[in-house]
């Protein structure tokens, strides 16, 4: 029997890209690593020496970077910028450490160490391979490298005891694309894993109740 | 590229559209990795070319120690030793044991954001380096494990054994 390709062709193509965008799509959401930080806020230190940029424009990024779970949710946490140090190796010393690494890791970007016992979250510290990419700060100017507050979110993201998510477009998705400016800003399944692992204090307000309706409470 | 729309259409011919359809499904599946940390993905091919050593095999223990590496850190790293091997590319030893970064020792457990962590019993591919010491290392860290499935499925996934075992091959040509 005579195959006919024509016919065939689109509908195998159509099929591949239906796996392609369920893949996509959010099969499944945010992943918690597990542990999460006693406190409401957690200091860091930044040593900011770098191949790329100078330290003053590396310090104002990660802050950004780190800033976004605060500002941009209504978790009951936050990450607190802490300083400048000359610290350029990371242990389970409880300072929580960013650094620059002259050094490549494989594909990878940037690492995040995170140490933890039965209490929860004691250390966490994250290191960019300095040596592998170029690293920009802003949203333009990029150019085969990456912009550093959103690498960053993604690593804080860990940090603060977040897993991957397969939701594409989200912070904690696992890849991201060269001069991305997306992961800067959450995406709902961000915010939802943030604030699973730290509910807001204050509930957020009651939607508006339309006119015409009466609330009856029963005993 | 800008399509002229005047252009005739003709019917695709068939191999070039089944090797592009299974291409586009190799690809799309081997792009949600969890093990990633934000690196680029690179293609199963790729990653083949690229290590010394590639096993299939079952993680019969795992052993964590602290280590000072070649930066100063000081780390939990493991040994995942690895039974059941199944070589695809190159000569292993008679032990294979895989180390990786992250672990636990006297309740204190550290996780690595771009490397997964193993149990016993878990079964997965192994793109591995040779480093110093003769350590076998996953090569390009996290991307160099794909954890399977009980039906020898990538986790997360569809991508099956069978299908890198393909890769492999095609790399190895």
């Amino acid at each position: 029997m005579a195959t006919h390709w024509h016919r065939v062709a689109p509908v195998l193509v159509s099929v591949v890209l239906l796996g392609a965008l369920s893949q996509s799509s959010g099969i499944r959401a945010f992943t918690l690593n597990g542990p999460s930080w006693a406190a409401s806020s957690v200091p860091y230190l930044l040593n900011p020496a770098n191949l790329d940029l100078s330290a003053n424009a590396v310090e104002a990024t990660i802050q950004s970077g780190a800033a976004v779970w605060a500002n941009q949710t209504n978790a009951s946490f936050d990450f607190s910028y802490a300083g400048r140090s000359a610290q350029t190796t990371i242990t389970n010393d409880a300072v929580n450490l960013v650094i620059f690494r002259n050094a490549s890791s494989g594909s990878t970007i940037a690492t995040t160490y995170y140490w933890y016992n039965s209490s929860g979250l004691l250390d966490a510290d994250i290191v960019f391979w300095d040596a592998g990419f170029d690293f920009f700060s802003g949203s333009s100017g990029c150019s085969g490298g990456f912009y550093i507050e959103d690498v960053a979110a993604h690593e804080f993201g860990h940090a603060l005891g977040l897993g991957h998510t397969n939701v594409s477009g989200a912070t904690m998705y696992p890849s991201i694309s060269y001069c991305s400016t997306g992961p800067r800003s959450l995406h709902a399944d961000d915010i939802a894993g943030v604030e699973a692992l730290y509910p807001p204090s204050s509930p957020p307000p009651l939607p508006s109740i339309p006119t015409g309706f009466r609330i009856v409470t029963t005993p | 590229m800008p399509v002229d729309l005047n252009t005739p259409r003709t019917a695709p011919k068939p191999r070039l559209v089944l090797s592009l359809a299974v291409a586009l499904l190799v690809a799309s599946l081997a792009s949600s990795n969890d093990a990633l940390a934000q690196g680029p993905e690179i293609p199963v091919v790729e990653r083949a070319q690229r290590a010394d050593l590639i096993v299939v095999g079952e993680v019969e223990a795992v052993q964590s120690n602290w280590r000072v590496n070649e930066y100063g850190d000081r780390l939990i790293v493991s040994a995942v030793r690895l039974g059941s091997v199944e070589t695809l590319k190159g000569q292993p030893p008679s032990t294979v044991t895989v180390e990786v970064e992250g672990g636990s020792i006297d309740g204190v457990t550290l996780k690595v954001s771009d490397l997964p962590a193993f149990t016993p019993g878990e079964r997965a591919v192994f793109f591995l380096s040779r480093a110093p010491g003769r350590r076998l290392v996953p090569n390009l860290r996290g991307q160099g494990v794909m954890k399977l499935d009980q039906n020898d499925r990538v986790e997360g996934t569809g991508l099956s054994l069978a299908e890198i075992r393909q890769s492999v091959a095609a790399a190895g040509r």
